[in-house]
């Protein structure tokens, strides 16, 4: 894994080249989601292991055996399972739009995902993942040792969500071809030009003088509307 | 504000990842942020313990509500470095005397809990009083909700943190000394020594010094993405960029001058042929260079069997060399050795199984096999079975004997019978000291089959008469008698 290529700003994405020439863009998860995934887990354990109490404890000594075997199993193959069966994610991580894969993006595999969590042994030392949590804010990664064996990431699943309706308006080819990055932008701008105040959008329109052809705020929004129409695939009647 | 400058990549984020990237700020940036932190919080709190040295539990709680000043040491240069260059941690110190809000974050907006997201507000956009509340409230819309759990996961790293140290040394503690330094000593121990409360000091200043620079680096990237959000900043670039672009480049003199010279020399030169034109000269230099890279890099390893003649015959230089992996390989004969040690004990202990078990059983399978010298024995169990000793018609007496009521009699002459019948008509192989049991299995391997089903319900029945005193209904006894006629006594007759 590389940091992202060409450019030196700092971000907290991985990007994978695959063999094919596709590049994957990995969302790397830090410490805070995944402490407070990691909490959600803990509470929908207990509350089962509560209930299971519960109903047991009319059985005595057996309840307490059956119980004490079905902690057992929970605490070590809860996440296990929840990574193999259920898309590399336990429900705390779900509830925080994480999700678990291999280095390479893959989806995480059965060895590695035993791995990581019966390395969270080590990781909990010496008292509540006090090494997990200082491996994970030194690590470029954010692995805990457990990922660093396993060689698995956390990352984030769900994008950020965007408003992603273009408000409609005559559309106009550009007067000199986009390049990927470009097209990007403007059609950025038009997706939400309806969040930001209208001085802003007129200032941000302001910006590309060459493109838009004027400097005049209003119209030179109007322009990249326009464009932004042509770049989706609108035409005139 | 420049962004071209702005040294963070520029994107929306959701606010986890933003948080995330804060820890990143900090990685990056932990030199200067950690000295000039540490320039501030180690004077500070080396004062405030020496003065409140009696009652060290109110210097860590004076420390833990002066944080907010602390806190700005940190976001001051964490701002620079965003912004273009880090300040070194003298100028940090420098500058926030003067800083707006101090006071207010210290009284009035302690115990908030967006605090590391609004601390930014006051301290890089310079706002006070009701502006800075203003511009705040804008903020806060859609983001304050991450902001307070920011604060409260950073709350929960701090005290993880604190907890592990004091675990850290209940680990390392030998047994006979927990009572004086293990983990309850440290905090409900009977004597409350003056070292144990600088170590509770110490590993809380510890602590904070660790999570308190990630929470503000934290805040900040949440601020930082709220504002991207509001703003646009990343629109802003890519616009930026984009009118960058298709500004027509204007030649500098220098480069132009350039150009004209070597139009000038072009003209001058003959006519080149447009193929040696296309072969640049360092073309090859640059494939091989391209070639070296790891896409291009193939290495396999092909591994096959070859014949190499008959017999093993290593010159003494082919032979493989045995320096480095001795110590592997002396093990690996060890083990070679031990294995072959348990082959030999193996097949030794099976060999000794085999011949025991033939010296067992071999006289059981002559005796089977040679049943022609077989003399009859007189009796078994005690019971006489000579013919002669037995009434004529014994399913007759039997029944006979059954219907006086004597069922235990009727079986037992019956079992006497069939074995009498066994041993001198099929000249079954009894001996003296057979078991029920042994008859049965005996009877198995020579008599016919209705025979054998007939003994065995019969020995299953004197048995339950004989040991268990369960004697069977009389239909049933009268059956066995009816059964016992149809077998034998056609030919008794």
């Amino acid at each position: 894994m590389s940091p992202r290529p060409g450019s030196l700003a700092l971000d907290t994405v991985r990007s994978i080249a695959t063999p094919e020439g596709v590049e994957l863009d990995l969302r790397l998860a830090g410490p805070v989601s995944r402490a407070y995934a990691w909490l959600i887990d803990l509470f929908l354990r207990f509350t089962g292991m509560l209930v299971l109490w519960l109903l047991l404890i009319p059985l005595g000594r057996l309840g307490q055996g059956v119980w004490l075997i079905v902690w057992f199993c929970v605490e070590w193959l809860y996440p296990v399972a929840f990574e193999i069966w259920s898309g590399g994610a336990t429900p705390g991580k779900k509830l925080m739009g994480l999700c678990v894969v291999n280095d390479d993006g893959t989806p995480v595999s059965r060895w590695a995902s035993v791995t990581r969590n019966l390395l969270r042994a080590v990781d909990f030392l010496p008292l509540f993942y006090g090494l997990g949590f200082v491996a994970m804010v030194l690590n470029r990664d954010f692995k805990r040792l457990g990922d660093l064996v396993a060689g698995t990431v956390v990352i984030y699943v769900e994008r950020p969500r965007v408003a992603s309706a273009v408000p409609a308006a005559p559309p106009l080819a550009p007067r000199v071809p986009l390049t990927l990055d470009e097209s990007r932008a403007v059609l950025e701008y038009a997706e939400r030009v309806a969040t930001l105040t209208p001085q802003r959008a007129e200032e941000l329109a302001g910006i590309p003088v060459r493109l838009t052809g004027t400097g005049d705020g209003p119209l030179a929004r109007q322009r990249l509307l326009q464009l932004a129409n042509h770049l989706i695939g609108r035409r005139p009647q | 504000m420049e962004l071209d400058r702005f040294a963070l990549y520029l994107r929306q984020r959701n606010p986890w990842e933003a948080m995330d990237l804060g820890c990143a700020m900090l990685r990056r940036w932990w030199r200067p942020a950690l000295l000039a932190w540490f320039a501030l919080y180690l004077p500070v709190g080396a004062v405030v313990c020496l003065i409140l040295r009696e009652q060290l539990f109110l210097a860590a709680l004076t420390l833990w509500w002066l944080k907010p000043l602390f806190d700005r040491a940190v976001l001051h240069v964490l701002g620079g470095a965003a912004f273009g260059e880090a300040p070194g941690a003298w100028a940090t110190l420098r500058a926030l005397p003067g800083t707006p809000g101090l006071l207010a974050s210290l009284t009035l907006y302690r115990l908030d809990l967006a605090r590391s997201f609004d601390l930014p507000v006051w301290h890089l956009e310079r706002l006070r009083g009701g502006e800075a509340r203003a511009r705040a409230k804008v903020l806060h819309r859609r983001a304050r909700g991450h902001a307070v759990w920011l604060t409260v996961g950073c709350m929960l790293f701090e005290l993880t943190v604190i907890v592990s140290l004091f675990g850290l040394i209940d680990m390392l503690t030998p047994q006979p000394y927990e009572p004086r330094f293990g983990w309850a000593a440290m905090f409900w121990g009977a004597d409350d020594a003056q070292w144990k409360q600088w170590l509770r000091v110490a590993f809380y200043a510890g602590a904070v010094s660790l999570v308190e620079p990630l929470y503000v680096a934290a805040g900040f990237a949440l601020y930082l993405n709220r504002r991207t959000q509001l703003e646009a900043w990343d629109v802003e670039l890519a616009l930026r960029r984009l009118e960058e672009r298709s500004a027509p480049a204007k030649p500098r003199p220098a480069a132009l001058a350039a150009a004209l010279a070597l139009l000038a020399a072009l003209a001058w030169l003959p006519a080149v042929p447009r193929l040696a034109q296309a072969a640049q000269p360092g073309a090859a230099e640059q494939i091989r260079e391209v070639l070296k890279e790891p896409a291009f890099d193939q290495h396999r390893e092909v591994r096959s069997w070859r014949y190499t003649g008959p017999g093993l015959s290593w010159s003494d230089d082919e032979k493989p060399k045995r320096d480095s992996n001795a110590d592997w390989e002396n093990l690996g004969r060890f083990l070679a050795e031990v294995a072959r040690a348990l082959m030999w004990g193996l097949s030794g202990a099976l060999l000794a199984a085999a011949i025991y078990y033939l010296v067992r059983h071999w006289p059981r399978w002559r005796r089977d096999t040679a049943p022609e010298r077989f003399t009859p024995p007189v009796a078994l169990f005690g019971m006489d079975i000579r013919p002669e000793s037995l009434p004529r018609d014994i399913p007759g007496a039997a029944s006979a004997l059954v219907e006086t009521g004597a069922v235990r009699e009727a079986l037992g002459l019956l079992y006497r019978g069939t074995l009498s019948e066994l041993v001198h008509r099929d000249r079954l192989a009894l001996g003296a000291g057979d078991t029920e049991h042994d008859c049965l299995r005996k009877a198995r391997t020579r008599c016919a089959a209705q025979i054998v089903a007939y003994f065995t319900r019969l020995v299953a029945a004197w048995q339950g008469a004989a040991y268990a005193a369960r004697v069977p209904e009389r239909a049933a006894a009268l059956e066995l008698c009816a059964g016992w006629r149809a077998l034998f006594a056609t030919d008794a007759a």
